[in-house]
């Protein structure tokens, strides 16, 4: 078993690989009275066009299979999965992202039972033609409640306008049509591609003793037979550095315009430390740029342009990327312009090192505060992981970035060419 | 370790609730000032620490405040203004790394305090009133943020079936306020009225983190130097049940989804002997995934995606929603009410009961390891007057007995039917 240490958080984090593949981390955190356990699967709503390793040919499969596989792998012969973590005491839940899966439940009592019953039911798929049926109707009304909510419809429509290609640019939960067409089979194909120990992880965090955890999972393990698997082959089209189109607009119930601003990466394919400087170098950037603290959103905020609901993010994936700044406004031209303008302005002039400095002192004070609490550790831990980006890599990257790499990173990034807008207005 | 805050009066009506643990990497601090939840201030009580938070004398521009926060390690700063019952209180809420874990730093706490000090007590003022400029922009934000309650549809739901079901009654009033009030704050009257919450609102601070209590006390009581004044707790008007038929409302917007809203009427309080077996009713009915309108609703039915239940226990009210197809509406709503008739009627199986409770228990212990749970929980005990620790709730969780269930769950009485559901000829 592996340990590390965080000098600075004062965390430990242990990890092991087992011989099936599968990397299982505990975050042991004293005094703690819940415990979490949280299986991620490297299976995300992009993933329905791969190569089969088992016929070596290449499937494609509906929109929606793997956030439709996530809902129906709760089901077991005895009734729904959630049900027997309720008994036990615990909260279990799930979600699909774009590039993964996970399970998790989080409990303060009879952890062992818990961590049992999750690795059992995500490795045993129980599907009938009855129960996927009402699963479709289910889904279908999750579908429909999306629709009704503006920050997810401003969202699904930026990524529309940004991809030219990618399936970043499907709903995670497909369509009410492509939902239809998800039969038990399937299914079971992907669940037997994806749910493979190595393309998994365990993140298991709370006062615990890490060895017995590790032990209790290879017992949990023991007696399942996992042919060997190579890396799962995905087939994504190739996405090129243009935008889909400059603009995309949508009306709804709401009170007031909605804009989304988004700047699409112009190379992606980078992972590890690479990545995580990238993404850390613009989360710094944009703190500068567009934070609280800068003139540039005291202006926007005193003309009236934005209030505190704006907000902005970089969204770095191994296949895509984008940064996107969004909020309501009554004039979501203006802040267009006004945003573009001002990335343009800040190019020009470079950041400030006192500035920079500044925004990384509250970036360390924001990566300290997520590891208060096991969801912030278990979310920091699977979204890094699948890029091969360590729990602990973020401090001490963080410390080592420069204003210099910043300001390149500024200059490259925010490309008017490559920038497109999502607005929603007030339905009449 | 306890989970405990320990009590520390500063002054009539103020009083300060501290746990030391070294559990948490940061501090975080909460003051809650208690206001009546009143036609004529409730706006006033919302918009007030929207402005506060702009600038202090000490940060006179909002950007010079935020810079502040940023260099001592990205403490963060917000506001809010809740209700529970009749009671509107304005909360601010600071949370700054721990000193241990920022090597170098010196003194975050209590310059994080001092900022907050600084916040509540001594205001950016130009004339005799706040800065104008702020006053006009917070009041713009503030009628943006209430009229932006149609955006999300489920809450949207809630308010206008709480406004329906309580009219006439100040609970029917937005924790947000009336956009019709608005137009009459000034930048005096809005001062007039910070003076009015300094003096006359009962005030609870809570603290937890790597803290020493006798230095803290006194920490708080410079840094944050508090008026006199008469201090007096509000009062929440607690109905049994309606005194009319029930009501039934339908909005018409071009939606996608319906949601369904049934208001009840349950008259029992965090007071009252009831409160633990109504905590476990809904939680049987409606509180989680294995409940029966979750699983009658959706698992069974498939008629939804979210069938819940909830319940509000100062006021006394309760509610069942679900998302659903228009058509689906009325069958939906009959067995929303058959499942509240079974839980009445004592049709609760073991393992419902069982795992109810577990879950709850589950909850509560899960509060220990929140910062933000600990103290929602320790102003609930200042609601309730009763001082219960986490393992007082788990006992009594415990003690609850299907029959309490049913009792409880026999106060649920239907007083509003709200729908939200597509305009005529719409969507």
């Amino acid at each position: 078993m592996e340990r590390q240490f965080d000098p600075m958080l004062r965390d430990e984090l242990f990890t092991e690989r087992l011989e099936n593949g599968l990397t299982v981390a505990v975050l042991v955190k004293p005094g703690y009275r819940q415990m979490t356990a949280r299986v991620a699967v490297q299976y995300g709503s992009i993933d329905s066009r791969f190569v089969n390793p088992q016929t070596g040919k290449a499937v494609h499969v509906p929109d929606g299979i793997a956030h439709f596989l996530e809902h129906k792998l709760f089901e077991s012969p005895e009734g729904n999965v959630a049900d027997r973590f309720s008994e036990l005491g615990a909260e279990a839940n799930a979600y699909t992202t774009f590039t993964h899966t996970v399970y998790y439940f989080t409990t303060t009592s009879q952890f062992e039972a818990c961590l049992d019953l999750l690795l059992e039911f995500v490795q045993e798929p129980y599907f009938t033609a009855e129960t996927v049926a009402k699963e479709q109707g289910i889904i279908e009304q999750e579908i429909r409640m999306y629709l009704d909510d503006p920050g997810w419809r401003s969202s699904a429509n930026l990524l529309e306008a940004l991809y030219v290609r990618h399936p970043v640019r499907i709903d995670i939960a497909g369509t009410v049509e492509s939902i239809r067409r998800i039969d038990k089979d399937l299914l079971y194909v992907c669940h037997r591609i994806f749910y493979h120990p190595s393309n998994m992880v365990l993140f298991v965090a709370g006062d615990l003793n890490p060895t017995e955890v590790v032990e209790r999972v290879r017992a949990s393990f023991a007696g399942r037979e996992y042919p060997a698997q190579p890396a799962i082959q995905r087939i994504l089209p190739e996405e090129p550095p243009v935008i889909n189109e400059r603009r995309r607009m949508q009306e709804l119930v709401v009170s007031q315009p909605i804009l989304r601003l988004g700047f699409k990466e112009r190379e992606v394919g980078l992972t590890g430390r690479a990545l995580l400087e990238r993404d850390l170098l613009t989360s710094l950037l944009l703190d500068v740029v567009i934070g609280r603290g800068s003139p540039l959103y005291t202006h926007l905020y005193e003309s009236g342009l934005i209030d505190q609901r704006f907000g902005f993010e970089h969204v770095p994936e191994v296949s895509f990327g984008h940064t996107y700044l969004t909020g309501p406004t009554h004039d979501p031209s203006e802040l267009e312009a006004r945003l573009l303008a001002g990335f343009q302005e800040a190019q020009q002039q470079g950041l400030a090192e006192a500035d920079f400095e500044r925004a990384r002192r509250k970036l360390i004070g924001r990566v300290i505060n997520l590891m208060n609490d096991l969801e912030g550790a278990a979310y920091l831990f699977i979204d890094g992981f699948f890029k091969q980006i360590g729990l602990f890599d973020l401090l001490p990257t963080l410390q080592s970035l420069t204003v210099e790499a910043a300001n390149e990173r500024l200059r490259s990034h925010f490309d008017p060419a490559l920038a497109a807008a999502s607005i929603i207005y007030p339905r009449r | 370790m306890g989970d405990r805050f320990t009590r520390f009066p500063l002054s009539e009506g103020v009083n300060l609730y501290v746990q030391p643990t070294t559990k948490f990497k940061t501090t975080t601090i909460y003051v809650y000032f208690h206001m009546p939840l009143e036609p004529v201030t409730v706006t006033y009580n919302a918009l007030l620490p929207m402005v506060l938070a702009r600038a202090s004398a000490d940060f006179p521009t909002t950007a010079e405040l935020s810079r502040h926060l940023d260099e001592l390690y990205g403490a963060s700063f917000g506001v809010d203004v809740a209700r529970r019952g009749e009671v509107q209180s304005i909360v601010f809420q600071m949370e700054v790394a721990g000193e241990k874990h920022v090597p170098g730093a010196q003194g975050l706490l209590p310059q994080a305090l001092d900022v907050l000090g600084g916040i509540i007590t001594r205001p950016l003022l130009v004339g005799d009133g706040f800065k104008p400029e702020y006053v006009d922009q917070e009041r713009t934000n503030l009628r943006q943020m209430i009229e932006g309650l149609i955006n999300d549809k489920r809450r949207y739901a809630m308010v206008r079936c709480t406004a329906a079901m309580c009219e006439g009654e100040a609970f029917a009033l937005h924790r947000l306020g009336r956009v019709e009030d608005l137009e009459g704050v000034t930048p005096a009257s809005l001062l007039a009225h910070h003076r009015r919450v300094l003096t006359e609102a009962p005030v609870d601070i809570f603290v937890l983190g790597d803290v020493d209590p006798a230095g803290l006390r006194e920490e708080v009581a410079r840094r944050l130097p508090l008026p006199a004044g008469p201090r007096r707790f509000p009062d929440t008007v607690v109905k049994r049940g309606p005194d009319r038929a029930v009501k039934d409302v339908v909005d018409r917007l071009d939606v996608n989804q319906g949601v369904v809203v049934i208001g009840f009427r349950t008259g029992i309080t965090l007071r009252d002997e009831l409160y633990f077996p109504m905590l476990v009713a809904n939680g049987v009915l409606g509180g989680f995934s294995h409940s029966k309108l979750f699983q009658e609703v959706r698992e069974k039915n498939s008629l939804a995606y979210f069938a819940y239940s909830s319940i509000e226990t100062v006021k006394g009210i309760g509610y069942m929603y679900a998302g659903v197809e228009f058509a689906d509406a009325e069958r939906c709503k009959a067995i929303m009410l058959e499942q509240l008739r079974a839980v009445q009627e004592g049709a609760v199986s073991d393992a419902e009961m069982e795992t109810t409770i577990a879950t709850l228990v589950n909850d509560m212990l899960s509060a220990a390891d929140s910062p933000g749970a600990m103290a929602e929980l320790a102003v609930d005990q200042v609601f309730s007057g009763r001082d219960l620790s986490i393992d007082d709730r788990v006992a009594l969780y415990r003690r609850v007995t299907r029959e309490q269930v049913a009792e409880a769950a026999r106060h649920f009485t239907p007083d509003t039917v709200y729908m939200l559901t597509r305009r005529e000829g719409g969507a």
